[in-house]
């Protein structure tokens, strides 16, 4: 219980002489502020009462209507300036007056006037003068007129509480009298309120409760209790505001970045923004230690990305980008430098739509690491997992519209040709089958199949073309939801034994003699087509932020007892939770995910996995240092990979980590498959 | 005959219910008065929407200086009801990060980040108040819109801030699960309300363990600006100056740069920046 929340009920109970109840009164702007030739002066109620009862005075030498100028010594407190106002006066019969209506404030003197008591601050000039006024009538017909003259003009009502006069009500000889009258006075003047203005605003009856301002005070000399009150009415005031300062262009006309810093970096901005064109580079270097691979001794990995964007008239954009990949394992003679394209694109913008040519990596999906609902990318298994889902992924050639409804969004992408996943050689240490084992991974070991993958040959299926998809997307309030339907080919390749192999196999049950009587492809990987109807959603629910996904697979390449190829329908589904833990900076993601095929009958694929997988991540010593720990294991099958890293951050934009692979698991796993490529990495990135 | 526990309690409540009138009076309109600043100080004007050309430092000894460029947009649709985009434009590795921030009506808060090397937004919680964001000493909480009712306000006499003669304002929250500070003591600057300092207690601790302290402030476009400022870690000596380089208010920001679009396409936002 916090010490203000203690004393406050204490001294209401204590308090035996009442209570002091006196609001706060909204200090009229007296200060000034002014540059010469320009000037910002609240003119007070006083203030331009003032002006009326002068002008009353010198009626005689006016000529209503005239535009004047009058100069006017203005004090406040320690402040003190001469103003020279030009105004136009109408009478008002009605109103048994007149309108001031002012057309601009100049300041004689000072010719410069600090804004605060620091001497040491310089009021900038601005092109913005204001005022302040009682009447609402008055405070509009001024901003019309300022409108008129071409100014940007805002009216604001405000809340002003004007202080009467504390007056005595009654005296008492003893305190509990007073005290007892003081309350008995303070319902009365409140119901009477409520009594006279039953259509008092809600804002009003809040401030009268509060205002109500009784007291008790000893008069000593009378030996007497004293019951005092002082009413707090709540008023309004009218500030015009007005300045000259352009509104921003309309939306179809790109502004034009026209700001003279001296800041380098903006500068850069700058230049980029005027010029069109922005350059980028990313590298990546890693050397890989494994524990004990038999083969391997150790691997080096280099990578260098570069893109260069350019726009140049509204709505065109161009980007064009290459990487470079140098991969080699010292022990395993395996070496490989590719080049290859990075997203390049022509991109046409509209106010709300976006169409895109060209190769792109779009992933779909709200779950981290596995979305479910990403179907149509183009997967990179040369390293395996060791990498993040957006280095996992290589760019396709695509067509892409997006429109946009605010928080709504219509993606489509077609993909007009078809290529499969990029794999490794079959003589890395990350090859999806093994030829030394005879192990092919997603698939337990199978005496027959051991043979047939270490000694045949095998082909990656390529052609056709490549698929689309459509994905109605909403971020609104409170939760985010997606459906996507795609026409897909997994850009993984499924290996089936080709048939004149599988017949033999079946007929000889010996897969050496297979072999020797096969001349072609024992294996070729298949991508079939398949249909995916899918859902996302994303929430946060007390502090935890909630993502789930959902599809349904209609066409999943399976192999059946017999060894042939087919395929089941299949239903995916996964959710995950993201939490920071004691509300600091670690940050912990966790994910079930759920693979089922739907009848699957005799198979020899796993019918049903279940994976948890996730990642944690923290930072140390003022973010010098940080910890992540990726995550996958498997619940039916079991399979564990762990992927601890330490990064340095000291040195931006250099980060140096060193990181650990570990796997384990039951045979078809990943975590069994790549039981043998535990490593320690260490590594360096950066961006520029 | 009382025992001297016994004597000294009642001596305790006899003083407290025997307290002079003045002094109690004296409490509660101090306890008024602060909520009167309080609010105050919650509903200075400053303009319907702004946008900001600004730098973030991260200071610490024995390490280079790191900087942090941003824009960043903000409508105040109605009370309560505000809207803001921020893009980091530098370095390089956050370069293009936007978050979107929607704070409804009814305290719910909606959040996104926008992330480009995945190319696409994603809905985080908003309710986060400790974890520095960005690397910084502002903690999430510091960002937020915090409400007047939120706490218990009370004034404690007056300071100095650079020749500037200020109230102290002490904060408390009423409900100490919703800050991840125990107390906010502010020296509120009467003429322009703005906090030329703010010291933040953790929950146990005596001594602040930060500190943000104004060291510039001017009126722009006839608004009271903080226009660089720096949030002090005193336990660690780590410090983050906020520099704003440009600001200009009420330009009639549209509602769709407080979209999504405008979040997963920079070309949208930049054509708003200052």
């Amino acid at each position: 219980m916090n010490n203000l929340a203690w004393r406050y009920p204490v001294c209401l109970g204590a308090v035996l002489f009442g209570v002091v109840m006196s609001a706060p009164v909204a200090a009229e702007e007296t200060a000034t502020t002014a540059v010469e030739g320009k000037a910002r002066l609240p003119l007070t109620p006083k203030t331009v009462r003032g002006f009326v009862s002068r002008l009353d005075a010198e009626r005689a030498a006016v000529v209503l209507g005239d535009a004047l100028t009058r100069q006017y010594r203005y004090r406040s407190g320690d402040e003190s300036a001469t103003l020279e106002l030009r105004y136009v006066i109408q009478e008002e019969p009605e109103r048994q007056g007149y309108l001031i209506e002012i057309g601009g404030v100049n300041v004689i003197e000072p010719a410069m006037l600090v804004s605060d008591s620091s001497q040491s601050q310089k009021v900038e000039e601005d092109a913005e003068a204001e005022c302040e006024l009682d009447d609402e009538v008055v405070a509009l017909q001024f901003a019309e007129q300022l409108k008129a003259q071409g100014h940007q003009v805002a009216v604001e009502r405000m809340r002003v509480y004007r202080t009467g006069q504390q007056v005595v009500l009654r005296q008492f000889v003893r305190k509990s009298d007073a005290v007892a009258a003081l309350e008995q006075m303070r319902q009365m003047w409140l119901e009477q309120w409520r009594y006279q203005a039953p259509d008092m605003s809600v804002e009003d009856r809040a401030d009268l409760e509060r205002l109500a301002d009784f007291s008790i005070s000893r008069d000593r000399i009378q030996n007497a209790y004293v019951v005092l009150a002082r009413v707090v009415v709540p008023d309004e005031k009218y500030r015009v505001r007005w300045w000259d300062t352009p509104s921003v262009a309309a939306p179809s006309l790109p502004e034009t970045f026209s700001s003279a810093q001296s800041d380098e970096v903006f500068a850069e901005i700058a230049e980029e923004s005027a010029s069109g064109l922005r350059k980028r580079l990313r590298t990546r270097a890693e050397l890989m230690v494994p524990k004990d691979h038999g083969s391997v001794n150790f691997g080096e990995y280099l990578q260098l990305q570069g893109s260069v964007n350019w726009q140049r008239q509204a709505g065109l954009e161009m980007q064009l980008a290459a990487l470079m990949d140098g991969y080699g394992e010292q022990g395993g003679d395996f070496h490989v430098v590719q080049l290859r394209s990075g997203e390049s694109f022509l991109r046409w913008r509209g106010d709300d739509t976006r169409l895109t040519v060209g190769w792109q990596n779009v992933i779909w999906g709200f779950l981290d690491e596995t979305p479910l609902n990403d179907r149509l990318s183009r997967v990179d298994l040369r390293r395996a997992v060791l990498d993040d889902i957006q280095d996992r992924r290589v760019s396709v050639p695509m067509v892409r519209w997006e429109k946009f409804w605010g928080g709504l969004k219509l993606d489509g992408q077609f993909l007009p040709t078809f290529q499969s996943a990029l794999l490794p050689g079959d003589r890395s240490m990350w090859s999806p089958y093994n030829v030394s084992t005879g192990e092919l991974l997603g698939v337990p070991t199978h005496p027959a199949m051991q043979a047939l993958v270490a000694s045949g040959r095998i082909r990656d299926e390529d052609g056709g073309w490549g698929g689309m998809g459509l994905r109605l997307s909403h971020a609104g309030e409170g939760v985010d939801w997606a459906l996507t339907a795609q026409r897909y080919r997994s850009s993984l390749p499924y290996y089936e034994l080709n048939e004149s192999v599988r017949q033999s196999l079946m007929a000889t049950g010996n897969p050496w003699q297979t072999l020797a009587m096969t001349s072609g492809d024992v294996f070729t990987g298949r991508h079939p087509y398949s249909w995916a109807y899918g859902g996302d959603v994303a929430t946060v629910f007390g502090g935890i932020t909630l993502r789930a996904e959902a599809v349904y697979l209609s066409q999943v390449p399976v192999t059946t007892s017999d060894l042939r190829l087919d395929t089941r329908a299949a239903v995916d589904w996964g959710v995950g939770v993201e939490w920071y833990p004691g509300d600091a900076e670690a940050r912990l993601v966790a994910q079930v995910i759920k693979h089922r095929l739907l009848d699957a009958g005799h198979v020899v694929d796993y019918a049903e996995t279940t994976l948890l997988n996730g990642a944690f991540q923290d930072e140390y010593l003022n973010g010098r240092w940080r910890f992540r720990l990726r995550y996958a294991i498997g619940l039916d099958q079991r399979s564990y990979y762990w992927n601890p890293e330490l990064t340095w951050l000291v040195y931006e934009p250099h980060q140096w980590y060193l990181a650990m692979h570990s796997f384990h698991g039951e045979s078809g796993t990943l975590g069994g498959y790549y039981r043998n490529n535990d490593m320690v990495t260490f590594g360096w990135r950066a961006r520029f | 005959m009382l025992s001297p526990k016994n004597a000294m309690y009642i001596s305790v409540v006899l003083l407290m219910v025997l307290l002079p009138m003045v002094n109690a009076e004296a409490e509660v309109a101090s306890l008024i008065a602060g909520k009167a600043l309080a609010q105050q100080v919650y509903d200075r004007e400053n303009g319907r929407d702004a946008s900001v050309r600004g730098t973030m430092i991260l200071i610490e000894k024995g390490r280079s200086p790191r900087e942090r460029k941003l824009f960043s947009y903000r409508l105040d649709k109605k009370k309560g009801q505000v809207w803001s985009l921020m893009r980091f434009a530098s370095p390089e590795d956050i370069a293009g990060v936007g978050l979107l921030t929607l704070d409804q009506p009814g305290d719910v808060t909606d959040q996104w980040l926008y992330l480009p090397e995945l190319d696409k937004s994603r809905r985080i919680a908003s309710d986060r108040k400790g974890g520095r964001f960005a690397g910084s000493d502002l903690y999430y909480e510091d960002m937020q819109d915090r409400e007047p009712e939120m706490d218990w306000h009370d004034l404690k006499g007056k300071a100095e801030h650079q020749g500037n003669v200020c109230e102290l304002m002490e904060s408390v929250p009423v409900k100490a699960d919703n800050s991840v500070y125990s107390k906010r003591v502010s020296c509120i600057h009467r003429h322009s309300l703005i906090p030329l300092w703010i010291e933040f207690y953790r929950s146990g601790r005596s001594q602040p363990s930060k500190r943000m302290s104004v060291n510039r402030f001017d009126k722009v476009q006839g608004y009271w600006t903080v226009l660089d400022s720096t949030m002090s870690d005193l336990e660690s000596g780590h410090s983050t100056q906020m520099r704003i380089d440009k600001i200009v208010f009420d330009r009639n920001l549209p509602d769709s740069l407080f979209a999504r679009q405008a979040l997963e396409d920079q070309n949208v936002e930049k054509r708003f920046r200052p």
